[in-house]
């Protein structure tokens, strides 16, 4: 299975509180002028945005190497994840360069818009990888197995090197447009690529998170003995 | 291309893993490795009927094949032999250009320059290979579309053709159209166009149509073996119902038929016997329009071009071209294109500048943030070509005049770029004085053009608008040449409509009374002011006369809704400037600032006035009664505040109040950008003079522009561990260049030990931070 079909990739209304999470939001009064700023660039994120996604199934030899694929996981924190799994999803996902383009020009006009959108169509990207998530645990679960969370190219110790096999092998540029830059940066930038391992006994869809994340030390969350919902 | 429809060949990729290709493993090394097995392939699409094969070279350029040991010309050198080696004396050979793979700026990191470096060293390797043709093939983005095109079109003698791949909206992933397509391919001098990959035959059929309207050039057809299935990912569809199904296109008079995804030498099969068939008569093209990538203008009905981008007569624009502020120049072009300009006019000629860079740079920065065809306007035709080069899209020539030397240098660049022209008529004699001196020249423009292939319909004769109030009885002999031209010539007209009240009193009613006069005479491209509501209100009740705005639609629309005031956004009668920054209200802010500058100078404002009112907000931000957006709201008013002094500055030439100047990066291989914008907003707000150099920024770019303006002061901006090493050459540059500045680096990944590390003279935990750290700097360097 290469594809998955999903009807509505995009929800109606992004999660307020991940929106002011990554707006930097503390619990300060929300007057009515920003809340309808907040509205504003919701809407107009939802409307630019033009998600397409990607998936790609291979078995994982003895090795927790993915076979027939060319991409080669390296690190700890990778295998510590897939551990159990008999399979690896590569998914990969993109709100598009139409977002990318609302987002330059609202930066001429307007910066405050501009900080709103970006973190909108942060949100965004999560919500359609959630949902891609989401339906793909359920076929998973037809089948009879367990699916993990998403793991990235960036998180612990996983390489973003390896993004340029990930978008080889799943025909990112020509499916979905998705590329990369010289320096392995995502283009469009609102995009993701994942992976994800499938079990035949249950797995923890998120294990420590913060175990794995090089902002540990620093994180302001963590000292504040929260956990930023990564 | 004959007169039988030529077989092209089908896909090859699948073709290959079926032979053993694994996931990840290049084609083209695949290929060299295994010639045998390309071979094979090739043999079976010649003996399945294919008249043209396309060699393994989509992947065969430098940027894919790093960290291979294989060459760009021996991939290139190998696939092509092997083709011919297959195709003998029954097929041509075509190399095939695939994109690079990486995403142009301004979304990407990749300049239109290195673009095409890349394609032309395919090129190049693919005629002396002995390729017959090029195909560039599955290209998303027009600008990477046209660096191959002119890179294989410059650089060797072959025939060049491009398609290119649509979602089933008739858009590429990146917004480009099938017209836009098709016009500018066309005008660049593509040997043939079309359709490849993506979608199967029924999507592509529709678009097809449409393409076909806009071209005569031959067309080209591959689609996919239909559209894969959404749960299993594969193409269902079967050779047989591909060959019924690809007969439309040969009723449709296209010129060439393949396959691409999905398809095998069997569906090559079933379409074979459509060369045949009698092709279908190809109608001449009907449609003809200047474009960006994403919007056409058709040459027909009346379309406002917005004048603002020039510096002439404006100081704050002139400014802006001296310091190379695109951001300011942006903001122009896209309020014109809110204001519901069809096209925008470009010029930045200004003695003692660099025109053609400056063209160059002002046309794509204007193209990344506006949907708009553009009308170069400059008189250099160095300015002109870097133009003609750097934009996206069919642009208008402005212009070509009637004089020998005119005529000689702009034609030709008219004709080898495609682009449509204004014709002004005037020539060595000076400026005309009577209608039959303006009909004559338009005649003469029209006749050259014609010796260059230059059709009327892509010209657009401008009849000079002279200032009544020096010359008051041009107006009558402009307006009768318009008709005269109109009517004999055939031609467009077009008109610099503001000139006509140059040095009256109440200006607007005299510019609006002639343009009205003007469309009324047959001016179809009047040049304005979009932002002069008045003026675009005429133009619109113009579209209504006419029936182009059918029903009255776009009228009724304009000025039916009564303007409803956001009760968010009404300012008390008695609101401060305080209050209105605090507020994030643009406009009051740069009306109150702009009462306060009648009894204090521009310093005062900006010192006693601004930055206090920023200080406040920027203590509630730290004490967090505000978060993020309302201190970047209330940064954005000020920056309106800032604006109506910068004007005032620029008019009266006073000394600038500027607190100091501060380079701005993202360092070289990061493209996020958005925090070291937001310390841009409140660094100007402070009253520095910031100079952004956007993103994905060199270490020599950096350290050039500090030495340049001598700045005390550089912040770096990283988002990525990984490109943080990037962050560290930059500052050993800078060292090492002597350069006495300091240094402030922020970004979600570093520390202050970090920064320490690298070098960094301070570290800026947010935007806040990098105002305290700016002020602190520059405290002890008194601006000059």
């Amino acid at each position: 299975m290469d594809t998955l079909h999903l009807a509505q990739p995009l929800p109606e209304r992004l999660d307020r509180k991940e929106l002011l999470y990554y707006l930097g939001y503390r619990g300060q009064p929300i007057d009515a002028q920003t809340a309808d700023r907040l509205d504003r660039c919701e809407e107009k994120v939802l409307k630019a945005a033009q998600p397409r996604w990607t998936l790609r199934r291979f078995q994982l030899d003895e090795l927790g190497q993915p076979t027939g694929s060319g991409l080669v996981l390296q690190g700890k924190d990778i295998f510590r994840h897939l551990a159990g799994c008999f399979e690896l999803v590569v998914m990969v996902a993109t709100l598009g360069s139409q977002v990318e383009t609302l987002l330059m020009r609202t930066g001429l006009c307007d910066m405050a818009d501009s900080l709103v959108m970006d973190a909108a169509a942060s949100c965004a990207i999560e919500a359609v990888c959630n949902r891609l998530e989401e339906k793909l645990r359920s076929r998973v679960q037809e089948e009879g197995m367990y699916l993990t969370g998403r793991f990235s190219p960036g998180y612990g110790d996983l390489p973003l090197t390896l993004q340029a096999d990930i978008l080889r092998i799943t025909n990112a540029a020509r499916t979905i447009g998705l590329t990369l830059t010289s320096t392995n940066l995502l283009v469009p930038r609102k995009s993701v690529t994942a992976l994800l391992g499938v079990s035949r006994s249950p797995v923890a869809t998120r294990p420590d998170p913060c175990a794995a994340c090089r902002l540990r030390e620093n994180c302001q969350h963590r000292k504040e003995g929260k956990y930023c919902g990564r | 291309m004959e007169d039988k429809l030529l077989i092209l060949d089908g896909a090859m990729g699948t073709m290959l893993q079926a032979a053993g290709l694994l996931p990840g493993m290049r084609p083209e090394v695949f290929g060299l490795e295994h010639p045998e097995v390309v071979r094979a392939i090739h043999e079976a699409y010649i003996q399945a009927g294919s008249n043209v094969l396309y060699a393994n070279t989509f992947g065969a350029n430098a940027h894919k094949l790093a960290g291979t040991c294989v060459t760009v010309e021996q991939a290139v050198g190998a696939a092509v032999l092997t083709a011919k080696q297959a195709a003998g004396n029954k097929a041509k050979v075509a190399l095939d250009i695939g994109p690079i793979g990486e995403l142009l700026a301004p979304l990407g990191t990749l300049s239109f320059d290195e673009a095409y470096q890349v394609y032309r060293q395919m090129a190049v390797a693919g005629e002396e290979a002995g390729a017959d043709l090029i195909v560039c093939e599955t290209f998303t983005d027009l600008y990477d579309a046209k660096a191959a095109l002119l890179a294989a079109k410059e650089n060797t003698s072959l025939p060049v053709w491009v398609t290119m791949s649509f979602e089933a909206s008739g858009r590429t992933f990146t917004g480009t159209t099938v017209v836009c397509a098709a016009t500018t391919l066309t005008a660049l001098g593509a040997d043939a166009v079309g359709i490849n990959c993506s979608l199967g035959p029924d999507e592509i059929l529709p678009l097809a149509k449409e393409m076909i309207r806009w071209t005569n050039l031959p067309l080209i057809i591959k689609p996919n073996a239909g559209l894969p299935d959404p749960e299993s990912g594969t193409y269902a569809m079967e050779a047989e119902e591909f060959g019924c199904k690809m007969e439309a296109f040969v009723q449709l008079g296209v010129s060439a038929v393949g396959g691409c995804c999905g398809t095998t030498p069997n569906f090559i099969r079933a379409i074979a016997p459509l060369a045949q068939k009698k092709r279908g008569l190809r109608p001449k093209a009907d449609r003809r329009g200047v474009c960006s990538a994403s919007k056409m203008v058709e040459f027909s009905g009346l379309h406002v071009v917005g004048e603002r981008l020039n510096p002439t007569g404006k100081k704050r624009f002139q400014q802006a071209v001296l310091e190379k502020d695109l951001d300011y120049i942006m903001k122009i072009a896209v309020d014109e294109e809110d204001a519901g300009a069809d096209i925008l006019d470009v010029n930045v000629g200004l003695p003692g500048t660099p025109e053609a860079e400056n063209m160059a740079g002002v046309v794509r920065a204007v193209q990344s943030v506006t949907d708009l065809p553009l009308q170069l306007d400059t008189t250099d035709p160095a300015a002109l070509e870097a133009g003609l080069r750097a934009v996206c899209g069919r642009p208008i020539i402005n212009s070509v005049n009637g004089s020998e030397a005119s005529l000689q240098t702009v034609l030709p660049l008219a004709k080898r770029y495609g682009a449509a022209i204004v014709g002004l008529a005037m020539d060595e004699n000076g400026l005309p004085q009577t209608t039959q001196e303006r009909v004559e020249i338009a005649k003469k423009i029209v006749n050259r053009a014609a010796e260059y292939g230059i059709p009327r319909e892509d010209i657009l004769i401008d009849c000079l608008t002279l200032t009544i109030s020096a010359q008051q009885d041009q107006a009558c002999h402009t307006l009768e040449a318009v008709r005269q031209v109109r009517r004999q010539l055939g031609t467009h007209c077009t008109l610099g409509v503001s000139n006509i009240s140059f040095g009256l009193p109440s200006r607007e009613e005299v510019t609006c009374a002639f343009l009205v006069q003007a469309i009324g005479a047959g001016l179809d491209f009047p040049i304005i002011n979009p932002n002069q509501k008045r003026m675009m209100d005429a133009v619109a009740a113009c579209r209504a006369l006419s029936g182009e705005d059918v029903d009255c639609a776009c009228y009724i629309e304009r000025f039916g809704q009564t303007a409803a005031p956001s009760a968010l956004r009404q300012a008390p009668a008695q609101m401060t400037i305080d209050q209105a920054i605090a507020r994030g209200l643009k406009e009051e802010t740069a009306s109150l600032a702009k009462q306060l500058l009648e009894n204090c100078d521009e310093m005062a404002l900006v010192n006693e006035v601004l930055i206090p009112a920023l200080d406040r907000v920027g203590e509630d931000y730290e004490k967090q009664v505000i978060f993020l957006p309302q201190l970047i709201q209330a940064a954005n008013a000020a920056c309106a505040a800032f604006e109506v002094v910068r004007d005032r500055i620029a008019r009266k030439g006073s000394a600038s109040v500027s607190q100091g100047k501060i380079v701005l990066a993202t360092v070289q291989g990061d493209i996020h950008d958005i925090g070291k914008n937001i310390v841009r907003v409140i660094l100007e707000n402070y009253g520095f003079e910031v100079f952004d150099l956007g993103r994905d920024v060199p270490p020599e770019r950096v350290v050039e522009t500090v030495q340049r303006e001598n700045a005390p002061l550089v912040g770096l901006s990283a988002l990525m561990t990984t490109t943080v090493p990037a962050m560290e050459k930059t500052i050993c540059a800078l060292r090492k260049a002597g350069c006495s500045c300091k240094i402030m680096v922020g970004g979600a990944v570093l520390t202050p030990e970090y920064a320490q590390k690298i070098g960094a003279d301070y570290y800026a935990k947010d935007a806040r931070a990098s105002a305290q750290i700016a002020q602190e700097v520059l405290a002890k360097h008194p601006v000059h």
